[in-house]
């Protein structure tokens, strides 16, 4: 910047302060430098400079380096002291010759130096090359502070922003006693996603992502997929629909290549059964109580948002998982870990810490003791998550998921509906999540929806599986056969051409609370009822549990006519 | 030389005589006044001082002497003052009265120059 410019900019002279003992020599230099457009403030000695110095606050000051009073190096570090920030040139007017002098003028914070016989070429060179530095640090202290301003305005937005993507991304109930996690953000946001939830018949659906990238732009994905695993898995619907759902929507919204390696597991205390998708991720581990083994799940799919709907496949691996088994889920900054040497910690790693604990309890700690000791000071490149979750006993987890108030009482409180599902719809379509909103709008039921769904799903699944698919549910009496009833199930479902399951709902308030009646009826052959409700209460734990469960969940169960349709009365009152 | 004309030539630079007339246009003979009192007092305290032996007043007041000197193109003056600044800093003021002199005398032709260049 031009000087002069800057000088008539602000409106003022730019002021010089010389001080000199000699006269003459402030004469001089008092001529040169205000035929330069400036303003000279003239001290005789080092303490008058000072004062004049805090008084006037000149942008430049020149010293002679030898005066009485006060000398010029002690005046130019005083000087330096005082103007704190502010970049004030000191130049040192000297007639000393030697190169120790005047290295001692420049130790003592002077800028440079002017040697006596002034010249005025020289003179009028350094104060502009001086006030251009001067001008050039003002500005980068002007653009200092107003970067510090903009980055604690940043910061203080990513505390908000943290603060509720923790709220969408890491909700859930992951905080559930079967459950044990470590996240470790690399920056602030984390790219990595931990979600799990109860779901409305009391199984749990857990989701560990693991977005390309760290920080806010792998956080930005994270917001509509929880989105859809909460609202979808309170809905009832189950892990196909809300994988297929995730994935259409991080397509739909995420820039080409980048995605979310993820895994989906969807975990069903009642069975002992696990389903699992997986895409992208290192083979997860299920780690057998009884045993004392390890056996992998590997990750079989492409990650999230890079296939069409069309093109994605929603394939489930079905697994069974005792009481007590565990199952990690991680994302590959653990198996990446590197250590000082940069090689990575692995999978081997993680099993023999996993072999090395005494008691199961100990499983996650010991892993995660391990890759902590692993990596030491070394740096972390990536997010480091890693999920434990425990199978445990049916209704060992307290339903935690339904704390909506029924306040306002108003909706739908006498009505029936009749909904027919044909073939076509039964094929790929799960009525379930539907009826279930459905049948929530009755001000006041929605505590009950856990056990609303239990019984429509039991009662559906019943005529679907038995009804109009004609399985025969022995088959099921094994933990083998639960898997090969599964996928007959499939398949059968992929053939058919005909057939019905008929929902009826009907519902009557009363003044505390209301009945349900909830009738199915299915193209089926029926079955000899009566038998079958007796047998089923001696029945092992993979069939014929759901129709004890409903009959204890109801207040009546009637098969009617040929077995093809059942009815049951719920009455509930206001919580 | 006593009495005789000078060559100003030889005791002050013409150049920067010169350039100071350019700065100081009119306030040239003013400059030329203040160099001339401001020098004679000093050279008043370096002849206390040297017979008083205060070394610190020596370096201090040659040292001065020698800087405004410079500026006003003094060509033998400043080197002589720069000798005696030495005998203070050394605080060895054998030969002192002898430089002193030969101080007072190359003053003398500088003020003879100085007044010649002013007029």
């Amino acid at each position: 910047m031009n000087m002069q410019l800057l000088a008539t900019q602000q409106d003022q002279k730019i002021k010089v302060l010389v001080a000199d003992d000699n006269e003459s020599d402030r004469m001089i230099l008092s001529s040169i430098i205000s035929k330069q457009g400036y303003e000279v403030l003239v001290a005789s000695n080092g303490k008058e400079a000072l004062s004049l110095f805090e008084r006037e606050r000149p942008q430049i000051v020149l010293l002679d380096a030898i005066m009485p009073e006060m000398d010029g190096m002690e005046t130019a570090r005083s000087i330096k002291r005082s103007a704190g920030d502010d970049f004030i040139p000191v130049l040192f007017l000297t007639s000393l010759q030697d190169a120790n002098s005047l290295a001692e003028c420049l130790d003592a914070g002077g800028d440079d130096f002017l040697s006596k016989p002034y010249s005025q070429i020289i003179l009028k060179a350094k104060l502009n090359a001086f006030l251009r530095m001067s001008s050039m640090h003002s500005l980068m202290q002007a653009q200092r502070d107003e970067i510090s301003k903009h980055n604690k305005h940043l910061i203080h937005e990513q505390k908000v922003a943290k603060a509720v993507f923790d709220n969408v991304a890491h909700s859930g109930c992951l905080n559930s006693p079967n459950i044990k996690f470590m996240l470790s953000p690399l920056a602030m946001f984390n790219g990595d996603v931990l979600l799990a939830a109860v779901k409305p018949s009391g199984g749990m659906h857990i989701l560990l992502g693991d977005f390309t990238g760290h920080g806010l732009p792998a956080a930005i994905g994270a917001m509509p997929m929880a989105e859809i695993f909460y609202f979808m898995t309170n809905k009832g619907f189950g892990i196909t629909d809300i994988i297929a759902e995730i994935n259409m929507k991080l397509k739909s919204i995420l820039p080409v290549g980048v995605f979310c390696c993820g895994c989906m597991v969807d975990f069903n205390f009642d069975k002992q059964v696990i389903r699992v998708w997986s895409g992208g991720l290192p083979d997860s581990i299920l780690y057998h109580s009884n045993s004392k083994t390890v056996s992998r799940i590997e990750s079989k799919h492409l990650a999230l948002g890079i296939r069409s709907p069309d093109d994605f496949n929603t394939e489930l691996q079905v697994l069974e998982m005792a009481k007590g088994d565990r199952l990690f889920i991680f994302s590959d900054g653990i198996s990446e870990a590197l250590n000082s040497n940069g090689e990575m910690f692995g999978e081997e790693r993680m099993i023999n810490a996993m072999r090395e604990a005494e008691v199961d309890d100990k499983l996650f700690s010991n892993v995660q003791d391990s890759v902590t000791a692993f990596m030491g000071d070394s740096e972390r490149d990536d997010d480091i998550t890693l999920l434990e979750v425990k199978m445990v006993g049916d209704f060992e987890l307290l339903n935690e998921h339904t704390n909506i108030s029924n306040a306002g009482q108003k909706g739908p409180k006498d009505w029936s509906m009749q909904y027919e599902l044909g073939a076509n719809t039964l094929r790929d379509f799960n009525p379930l999540p539907l009826m279930l909103q459905i049948v929530m709008e009755v001000p006041g039921l929605r505590p009950y929806s856990g056990q609303i769904y239990t019984i429509i799903a039991e009662l559906f699944s019943n005529a679907l599986e038995h009804g109009v698919l004609g399985l025969d549910s022995n088959i099921k009496d094994t933990a083998a056969g639960f898997i090969e009833y599964y996928d007959e199930r499939t398949r059968e479902l992929e053939l058919l051409d005909s057939g019905f399951v008929r929902f009826n709902f009907t519902h009557r308030s009363s003044t505390d609370g209301g009945v349900l009646i909830v009738r199915l009826e299915d193209s089926g052959s029926g079955f000899d009822h009566d038998d079958k409700l007796k047998l089923g209460l001696q029945r092992s734990r993979y069939s014929g549990r759901g129709l004890p469960l409903v009959q204890s969940l109801t207040d009546s169960m009637k098969y009617l006519g040929v077995g093809n349709a059942v009815e049951v009365t719920y009455v509930w009152q206001y919580d | 030389m006593c009495g005789n004309m000078i060559d100003t030539s030889e005791v002050v630079k013409t150049e920067t005589i010169a350039e100071l007339k350019e700065i100081l246009a009119e306030d040239f003979g003013i400059l030329v006044t203040t160099y001339l009192e401001d020098a004679q007092l000093r050279i008043k305290k370096l002849q206390l001082a040297i017979a008083a032996a205060d070394v610190a007043v020596i370096k201090a007041e040659a040292h001065s002497l020698k800087g405004s000197s410079l500026n006003l193109g003094a060509i033998s003056l400043p080197e002589l003052c720069s000798q005696l600044e030495n005998c203070g800093i050394n605080e060895s003021l054998e030969g002192t009265p002898a430089l002193f002199s030969k101080i007072q005398n190359e003053f003398l032709r500088v003020e003879t120059a100085l007044n010649l260049y002013a007029s």
